[in-house]
């Protein structure tokens, strides 16, 4: 037995119109049997007050009496009828039988112009009584005709068939109409049910929703901006893993010319040092990389309240060496500065940054890390980044032309990704005081973050 | 034998410069396009190797200048990029070869060889003039099937004429070949001390170096007549 859990649009609409329509059905069936009662008893009233009539006529007096005169051909045309059987009784003013061929109830309400029609039983069966006060030569009588209700129930079963068919019939094609209809209109969505079944994973194309009923259209609509939104989420992907493997390429290369270099070589000790020197910056590349492709679906991490100027300070130590090396003037001038955010990524965004500065700036040169409010940054001595430049090196593996500088080219666009998570902002200008670049990352006030 | 290289990666430019300078090629850096641009127009060169991302422009761009100038050097593209579509569009524009990093030093010096030979209309890795015969993969010469001892230096020259066989070479062409803008040469006379020891080595073979008076040298044996 196939149980199915989900709601049923055509179920819906049966459990709902059902009980209106039986309602309606009975209700109506009601209605017609009254009119249909009705109309039966007024047209066989009429006809039995006939026949009592008609008996009427036939009463003559005879020897002072009332008698009635019936002959047996009369009787036959008159007490004769195809689905009844009709009876009759005289009475005299004292109510007592004169004639009659059973003895039937008696009226118990008073006549309405000499007329009278009731409902009685003879023998166990209902019968129809039509009353009649008549008069022959002053003596007056009353004749009392009856008939058993086999004709008049036929006709009242007859009318309430007549109705109650075709609204039986109409009910019946509604439900099915109704089904078929459902059925037909979800129809249209099988050949979008097929498309999915067949598509594979990486078929993010759009869905064709001709034929879509206005009914559900928008729910489609909505899944076509979803494969919208992951297809291009596929290609940034596609478009990374292509770059990431491109920039590997390069350094593997220069590894294995080297690797056989060495072997070449009776003394291989320059070979292996640039060995060793090109597996750290792979190593350092392979780290970038990690760390960017990490980035990108993480937009709702949850951030807490960070002072810049200790995040800052932790980090410093760290850069000493490479200062030192380089024979920098590595320098910090750190206020409080608090924003909302990720320690772990603003550790990563300040560690690019410093790392960016320090090798970028020649040797002698000065770099200095400030923070305040909401702002921090990184001023430097060093050439400075031409205007036309700035918006290309935060570019993913952009790099300027400058030799001699070991970098990847991810370092600043991992710093743009973070501040991007964190709804801050980097500006890039010529600094100051040093007269190298400044790299600003302005974050919003955490008094407005709504967190 | 010289060669420009186009590459911005300085470890994977410098390894290449020092594996080839080995081989006795005299080697060119450029790295980047504007560069590489500059040292096509003032030089011909044997081979050029060329790298697709530079930093200023595609690697594309200097071999449709190149082209562009008419010079049919040979170009051997050196790519990250591994797409079929991307070698179909090289190739189309007139790169001679394409190969993706990383590549083995062997691999890329035969594919060296083979542009260089092809270039010159030679299928064989071996030159034959005479008695002589020089290997141009195996990077050794024979006289009488027996080998002759030469410096990387003699080599290369004798090379560079045996290629050019019966054409007259410049003293020019052969110092560009031999020696790079480090060398600090700045006279023939290094080309003409090289020749004289080759002739030395070619002695008696019936293989001779000829001197065209104004030109250069023809490689050639004694029962022919230099043409010129």
């Amino acid at each position: 037995m196939k149980i199915n859990q989900q709601p049923s649009l055509a179920r819906q609409l049966l459990r709902q119109l059902l009980p209106l329509m039986a309602a309606i059905l009975i209700i109506g069936s009601g209605v017609v049997y009254f009119v249909a009662h009705r109309a039966a008893t007024v047209a066989y009233d009429r006809s039995l007050m006939d026949v009592s009539l008609a008996l009427a006529s036939q009463v003559e007096i005879k020897d002072q009496k009332l008698h009635l005169q019936l002959p047996e051909i009369a009787e036959k045309v008159l007490l004769v009828d195809g689905y009844d059987k009709l009876f009759y009784e005289i009475l005299d003013s004292d109510g007592k039988p004169l004639a009659g061929n059973a003895e039937l109830p008696r009226p118990g309400k008073p006549f309405e112009e000499g007329k009278l029609y009731y409902d009685g039983k003879l023998n166990g069966n209902a019968i129809r009584v039509a009353a009649l006060l008549s008069e022959r030569n002053g003596s007056a009588f009353t004749v009392l005709s009856a008939e058993t209700k086999l004709k008049r129930d036929w006709l009242v079963g007859e009318i309430i068939l007549a109705m109650l068919v075709p609204e039986c019939l109409l009910i019946i094609a509604a439900l099915f109409m109704i089904r078929r209809v459902v059925r037909h209109s979800l129809l249209s969505i099988h050949p979008l049910r097929e498309e999915l079944v067949r598509r594979t994973h990486t078929d993010l194309s759009q869905l064709s929703l001709k034929d879509i009923p206005e009914e559900i259209y928008p729910i489609f609509t909505e899944v076509n901006e979803l494969l919208f939104r992951l297809s291009k989420s596929l290609d940034a992907n596609r478009q990374f893993i292509a770059d990431a493997s491109h920039q590997l390429r390069t350094p593997i290369a220069a590894l294995q010319a080297e690797a056989e270099m060495a072997l070449r070589s009776a003394n291989p000790v320059e070979s292996l040092n640039k060995i060793v020197a090109g597996t750290r910056r792979i190593t350092h590349l392979a780290h970038q990389l990690l760390t960017l492709s990490r980035l990108e679906p993480n937009q709702n991490q949850s951030f807490i309240k960070i002072d810049l100027a200790a995040l800052t300070r932790a980090i410093a130590e760290r850069w000493m060496p490479l200062a030192l090396v380089r024979n920098i003037d590595l320098g910090f001038e750190l206020a409080p500065a608090l924003v909302m955010g990720s320690p772990i990524w603003l550790e990563e965004l300040a560690n690019n940054v410093i790392d960016n500065a320090l090798r970028y700036t020649p040797v002698g040169g000065i770099v200095t890390v400030r923070c305040g409010s909401t702002d921090w940054e990184v001023e430097d001595s060093g050439p400075g980044i031409p205007k036309e430049e700035h918006g290309r090196i935060f570019e993913r593996f952009y790099r300027l032309d400058t030799t001699g500088v070991d970098g990847c080219g991810l370092g600043l666009s991992i710093v743009r990704e973070i501040a991007h998570n964190h709804n801050a902002t980097i500006t890039i200008d010529n600094g100051t005081s040093l007269g190298g670049t400044l790299i600003r990352v302005t974050f919003p006030s955490p008094a407005a973050d709504p967190i | 034998m010289r060669l420009l290289l186009v590459e911005d990666n300085p470890p994977l430019a410098d390894v290449i410069c020092r594996a080839l300078r080995q081989e006795g090629y005299v080697i060119d850096w450029a790295k980047n396009g504007n560069e590489a641009d500059s040292w096509l127009l003032g030089q011909d060169y044997d081979v050029v190797l060329l790298d697709l991302g530079l930093p200023d422009t595609d690697g594309a761009n200097v071999l449709r200048h190149l082209r562009a100038s008419g010079k049919s050097t040979p170009v051997l593209v050196l790519s990250a990029r591994e797409a079929v579509d991307e070698r179909v569009r090289l190739l189309d524009l007139g790169a001679d070869d394409y190969v993706v990093k990383p590549i083995a030093l062997n691999e890329l010096e035969a594919r060296i060889r083979s542009l260089i030979r092809r270039s010159h209309g030679i299928a064989d890795s071996e030159i034959s003039v005479g008695a002589l015969r020089v290997d141009t993969a195996g990077r050794c010469a024979f006289v009488n099937e027996k080998p002759i001892e030469l410096n990387s230096r003699e080599l290369a020259a004798l090379e560079y004429i045996a290629i050019r066989v019966r054409r007259i070479v410049t003293k020019e062409q052969l110092l560009q070949a031999l020696y790079g803008w480090q060398d600090d040469i700045n006279s023939v006379n290094a080309v003409e001390k090289v020749i004289s020891r080759l002739r030395g080595k070619l002695e008696g073979s019936g293989v001779i170096i000829r001197t065209v008076r104004g030109l250069g040298y023809s490689l050639g044996t004694d029962e022919d007549q230099p043409t010129a």
